[in-house]
């Protein structure tokens, strides 16, 4: 997979922004590599983002410029679930924005409105926020992950983000930190090992699809059998591994394409090192339809049979999702026929569970418990 | 364009002047009958603007006007003249933003001139530049997706290029046929002229046509042969308003066969009840395992009825497939 580096790299004037950790691992690796870095105010900052917003593709342009600058607003959010589909109860730092990736069916593209890949180098706010609000969890057991309005490890080449946030969480077993990736970026997990550092409480995770999803739908990002090889070394390092197939696309082949990913996943690993599979079908909101159609003219994805679910958003009608996910299921099921695997549903009907994964947990955070207790129960298979 | 630009009045012989040359034209040929009654009545108020060519003359601006005048001369005799501003030493791009200038200044260009506009404007300028320069020009916002989208509608074929001009197509409808090759534009129209559909109905009907056609990576005209619209848009026995329901209803059983499917099994199970005056309806998409059943009562043997009504509903295959494996075959 060949990695981001951007044309250009705009710098927060600001002492805490230019002397942060981020900044300066960011500036050490692009070092020769004749990126042009500029500094300005806030104020020339944002006129900046109004100027490329206005392109037509904007979301494009935009990734070809690295913007380091300060987060004002909070780090840590919940991860937004609605009343009617059951949640996983999962917290999210928000270190970065965007994604030098192109995923037809990323959600970002419609969410965001600051086009540039977004870096927030202010940790010493990030770390002062986590250490009063995790303070005040009342010891309760919470997931925190970072791939949720970036991929997790996509800048990690250059900012190493995710190693500062593992020191962070290091000795903190109340907290499971995860990291979830379409890319194959294995050396920090590797160094960090040999340094001797721990890994209780990390995951890293990845996402899994068909082959044509990946092939058509996921550019840019590493392929599967990448992602296998990384997830591999993970686990020979110890680390705890998890596997997303979110979003499951109704494509062509499903089938037999699905069937060749979840063998070629037990290729490279074996049930006991997988913690959990998340399920979840392919679901939008009407705007990101506009935005493919534009980005991606030939992606056929938007067109099928679609329904609005409760919480707005397009979703395949019932009976279809629950034929996607049966399908799965079944071929994860062979390779795992001792149910080692926990199998669990993001954003899906409490039907849906009772029809396939024999019944639905009670509440979000009776899930969150299960998935924590899943992972820290579980001794790391080293 | 900042050049002051000359003209001389004089009256020019039709028979003078090139009806054919279209160079400059951004209007649909087609026809215009407001105008032709106006100028028929009144002549040509706004003077034609031509530049001479090659002992006679071109028309930079005024085709519609020169194309009515033209026609009505010719019915008599074809010796009239008409009165035309004469524009000097112009190059070929000056000529064509004159004709733009003048007609976006009067009045707004319809959706099919503004397209060939940006397509003329194209041999002479990059995508940038037209998109900085002249959408303002035609009172468009500066933006390269609105460039896009106008440029397409000159894929659509003559009939929708007229059907856009004379208001019967929208022009958000016309967006979404313009992907459509020949074939499937003609197919389109020929369901337009047969059926009274409304200004939403087309685009809605448009945007279902395109969908199912991306749904099952089929053409257009290849989806529509499927339902076989020609044996509805001529069946004698159906009325526009049949034939519109029949189309739409055909593309969406294909467009949500499942869906489709579901429901009217459904209905066909809650039909037993209808004669107990019992309504009974699915969850939205049968989302949940849940069905909502509706009736009146207005006496205590009502009441009777109802509760009987009810107990064969619970025992009925409506409520085993509905509630305990609702949808599974
Ligand atoms: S990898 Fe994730 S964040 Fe990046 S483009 Fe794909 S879906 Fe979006």
């Amino acid at each position: 997979m060949i990695r981001y580096y951007p044309e250009k790299v705009i710098i927060l004037n600001d002492a805490v922004i230019r002397e942060s950790v981020i900044t300066l691992n960011i500036l050490d690796s692009i070092r020769g590599r004749g990126i042009e870095v500029i500094y300005l105010s806030e104020a020339e900052i944002n006129d900046l983002i109004e100027k490329t917003a206005r392109l037509e593709n904007s979301y494009g342009e935009g990734k070809k410029t690295l913007l380091i600058t300060a987060n004002r607003g909070e780090f840590l959010k919940k991860c937004p679930g609605t009343n009617e589909y059951i949640c996983c109860d999962y917290y999210i730092i928000d270190f970065a924005q965007n994604c030098p990736m192109e995923c037809t069916y990323c959600i970002l593209q419609a969410y965001l409105n600051n086009p540039f890949m977004v870096v927030y180098a202010n940790i010493g706010d990030l770390f002062a926020e986590l250490d009063t609000r995790l303070a005040g969890s009342g010891g309760k057991k919470i997931r925190i992950g970072t791939g949720e309005f970036t991929d997790s490890l996509a800048l990690e080449h250059l900012s190493e983000y995710s190693k500062i946030l593992m020191d962070y969480f290091a000795g903190k077993p109340q907290f499971i930190l995860e990291f979830k990736s379409k890319t194959d970026y294995i050396k920090t997990f590797t160094d960090y090992r040999s340094g001797g550092g721990g890994l209780d409480n990390i995951l890293i995770s990845y996402s899994m699809n068909a082959k044509s999803v990946n092939k058509f739908e996921e550019l840019k990002t590493a392929t599967i059998e990448e992602r296998l090889i990384a997830a591999a070394a993970c686990v020979r390092a110890g680390y705890k591994i998890t596997l997303h197939f979110d979003p499951i696309i109704d494509y062509d082949n499903f089938e037999t394409e699905m069937a060749e990913t979840i063998n070629l996943i037990f290729k490279y690993l074996s049930p006991g090192d997988i913690k959990y599979i998340s399920l979840g079908a392919f679901r939008f909101i009407p705007a990101l339809a506009d935005i493919i159609a534009v980005r991606f003219p030939k992606s056929r994805i938007i067109y099928n049979e679609f329904i609005k679910g409760y919480d707005k958003k397009i979703r395949y009608f019932r009976f279809k999702r629950e034929k996607l996910f049966e399908s799965v299921i079944n071929l994860i099921r062979e390779h795992d026929r001792l149910n080692e695997i926990r199998l669990y549903f993001c954003m899906e009907s409490p039907e849906m569970w009772n029809a396939l994964l024999g019944g639905a947990p009670s509440s979000d955070e009776q899930l969150g418990g299960i998935l924590y207790d899943k992972c820290v129960n579980c001794p790391a298979s080293y | 364009m900042n050049k002051i630009i000359n003209y001389e009045y004089r009256r020019i012989p039709l028979k003078d002047i090139d009806l054919s040359d279209d160079r400059c034209r951004i209007s649909h040929k087609c026809v215009y009958a407001a105008l032709e009654k106006s100028i028929g009545a009144s002549g040509i108020i706004n003077p034609v603007i031509l530049y001479p060519y090659d002992g006679g003359y071109k028309i930079i601006s005024g085709f519609k006007r020169a194309d009515i005048a033209a026609a009505i001369d010719a019915l008599s005799g074809g010796q009239g003249s008409i009165g035309c501003l004469i524009a000097g030493d112009n190059s070929a791009a000056e000529r064509l933003l004159i004709n733009i200038c003048e007609n976006a200044s009067i009045r707004e260009l319809n959706p099919i001139e503004i397209s060939a506009a940006l397509k003329k404007l194209s041999e002479f300028y990059d995508k940038p530049a037209i998109v900085e320069n002249y959408l303002p020009l035609i009172n468009m916002q500066k933006s390269e997706y609105i460039f896009n989208k106008y440029l397409s509608l000159d894929r659509l074929t003559a009939d929708l290029k007229t059907a856009v001009v004379r208001g019967r197509l929208p022009v958000a409808a016309a967006f979404i046929l313009a992907d459509f090759s020949g074939a499937g534009q003609t197919a389109f129209a020929s369901i337009l002229n047969e059926t009274r559909m409304g200004a939403n109905l087309i685009v809605e009907t448009a945007r279902l046509l395109f969908e199912t056609a991306m749904q099952y990576n089929k053409t257009a005209e290849r989806i529509l042969s499927d339902i076989n619209y020609e044996a509805v848009i001529t069946n004698k026995d159906l009325t526009t308003n049949q034939k519109t329901e029949t189309i739409r209803g055909a593309l969406n059983r294909l467009k949500r066969p499942m869906y489709e499917s579901c429901l009217e099994r459904f209905s066909g199970l809650a039909s037993a009840f209808t004669a107990d005056k019992i309504s009974i309806n699915p969850f939205a998409y049968f989302e949940k395992d849940e069905i909502t059943i509706k009736f009146n009562i207005n006496s205590a043997a009502g009441l009777e009825k109802k509760i009987k009504a009810l107990n064969r509903l619970k025992e009925s295959k409506l409520i085993s497939e509905f509630l305990k494996e609702a949808g599974r075959e």
